[in-house]
């Protein structure tokens, strides 16, 4: 059951307010607050993608809210919404602890790729369209067919390259493309290039 | 993939898949490397990836919470109480730096390896139009560094066994498919048997990530420099 979109825009409204007590008051209740909220989904986003790992979940609970709480003054509510933030530190921190194992070790931080430069460099133009397109995703995401919605969620939530989906599900490799790309279209989120 | 578009100085870019991919932060680290890198000097791609960044805030937004454990919240707690530091990350800083970026400074999620300039790089001999200078191996196997081809210069007639991705940093070089410049991304499969030549104005740098070993052909095998071999199998030359 998805939450009515004016519950979300609440919800995240609350988050804003959290993360601004805690960049400018140190306010410890606040962030309490935020860890009821939202360390329960970034459990579930580690077990997404490590299901039964318990441990490994916990830890990048208490990494994420951590980060939260060291991060919070650089985070700016007119570059990107609170959720994109927060989605962006719980990415991040899945992809360093991935990192730290084997096959897919790395001397290459989720810093050095995902070092924020996109924000920086947005004008309002730009910055106008994004929300644009923020909007169009959350209203219409729960809308797509379960095919549709069933690959996003592997790559994003999973973690899963379009390959490892394509064995998962046992699709062939350019269905998974194909059905990425017809949700990518409904969502409108990827535009034309734009003629600079 | 190519984008053709006349107004865009940059015409080389990752395919739609592999942004998707970079934004869900499933790419292995050595490939998003290579579209960080390309990123800097396009536009479109950061707004494209700003966009697909959002299918993942959304999808977050509406995952089912899973329960987290009372002493698991009181220990964050407890380490928040002793950590009242903000990360040493001053955004004025950063904003000083990018003001001042031209398009022939390190890209920024390079200066790990190149803080400074790419002179002051570690360059070690290939051939005498091409050096080298690792920069990291992946526990795939892979490598990530940068090559710098003088210019005029050619990288030796060479094939390989899988797939190499290039950014050019600085100057350009064309092969038969096209004329590459600074920003543009070109991906190769391991199929092809390509010639890339420097132009003649300047000496092109660039940043390869290799999944597999480079076999060459020809007699520049013989002035291979160790750095290549290091940890790829060499298979045997034909004709050696």
């Amino acid at each position: 059951m998805q939450p009515s979109l004016d519950k979300k825009e609440q919800d995240l409204a609350r988050w804003q307010q959290y993360i601004k007590a805690i960049a400018e008051h140190r306010d410890e209740q606040a962030f309490a607050r935020l860890f009821d909220d939202f360390a329960p989904k970034v459990k579930a986003f580690s077990l997404a993608a490590q299901p039964g790992a318990s441990m490994i979940a916990d830890e990048l609970v208490q990494e994420v809210m951590l980060k939260i709480w060291n991060k919070a003054h650089l985070y700016n509510p007119a570059k990107a919404s609170v959720t994109t933030w927060l989605y962006t530190l719980a990415r991040n921190a899945r992809i360093d602890y991935i990192r730290r194992n084997g096959r897919f070790s790395s001397e290459i931080s989720s810093d050095d790729i995902y070092n924020d430069i996109l924000d920086d460099r947005l004008d309002l133009f730009s910055l106008t369209q994004q929300k644009q397109t923020e909007q169009l995703i959350r209203s219409s995401l729960s809308e797509l067919p379960i095919d549709q919605s069933q690959v996003l969620a592997k790559v994003y939530m999973e973690g899963k390259t379009h390959q490892q989906t394509a064995a998962e599900l046992q699709l062939p490799l350019g269905t998974v493309k194909s059905r990425v790309r017809l949700a990518l279209n409904k969502l409108e989120v990827l535009l034309r290039r734009e003629a600079k | 993939m190519k984008h053709k578009n006349p107004h865009s100085p940059v015409l080389y870019h990752p395919s739609d898949d592999q942004l998707t991919e970079y934004s869900a932060g499933v790419l292995a680290m050595s490939r998003a490397l290579c579209i960080a890198t390309h990123i800097e000097h396009c536009h479109s791609c950061q707004q494209r990836i700003i966009s697909l960044r959002q299918l993942g805030s959304a999808q977050l937004e509406n995952l089912a919470p899973q329960k987290v454990s009372i002493d698991l919240k009181n220990s964050v707690l407890a380490k928040i109480k002793n950590n009242n530091v903000n990360e040493a990350s001053d955004p004025a800083e950063f904003v000083k730096k990018s003001a001042t970026k031209s398009s022939n400074t390190i890209p920024r999620c390079l200066t790990k390896w190149v803080p400074e300039s790419f002179e002051k790089v570690d360059w070690s001999f290939v051939t005498p139009s091409v050096s080298i200078s690792e920069l990291c191996t992946e526990g795939s196997g892979a490598k990530v560094a940068l090559v710098k081809v003088k210019a005029g210069g050619s990288m030796a007639h060479h094939s390989h066994t899988s797939e190499e991705i290039t950014v050019i940093l600085e100057g350009s070089f064309s092969d038969e498919d096209g004329c590459y410049r600074p920003g543009d991304y070109v991906f190769r499969d391991g199929v092809h048997d390509h010639k890339p030549i420097a132009t003649n104005d300047q000496d092109c740098i660039c940043l390869i990530v290799m999944d597999g070993p480079i076999q060459l052909t020809g007699w520049f095998s013989r002035l291979l420099n160790p750095l290549l071999r290091l940890n790829h199998k060499m298979p045997a030359l034909a004709g050696s």
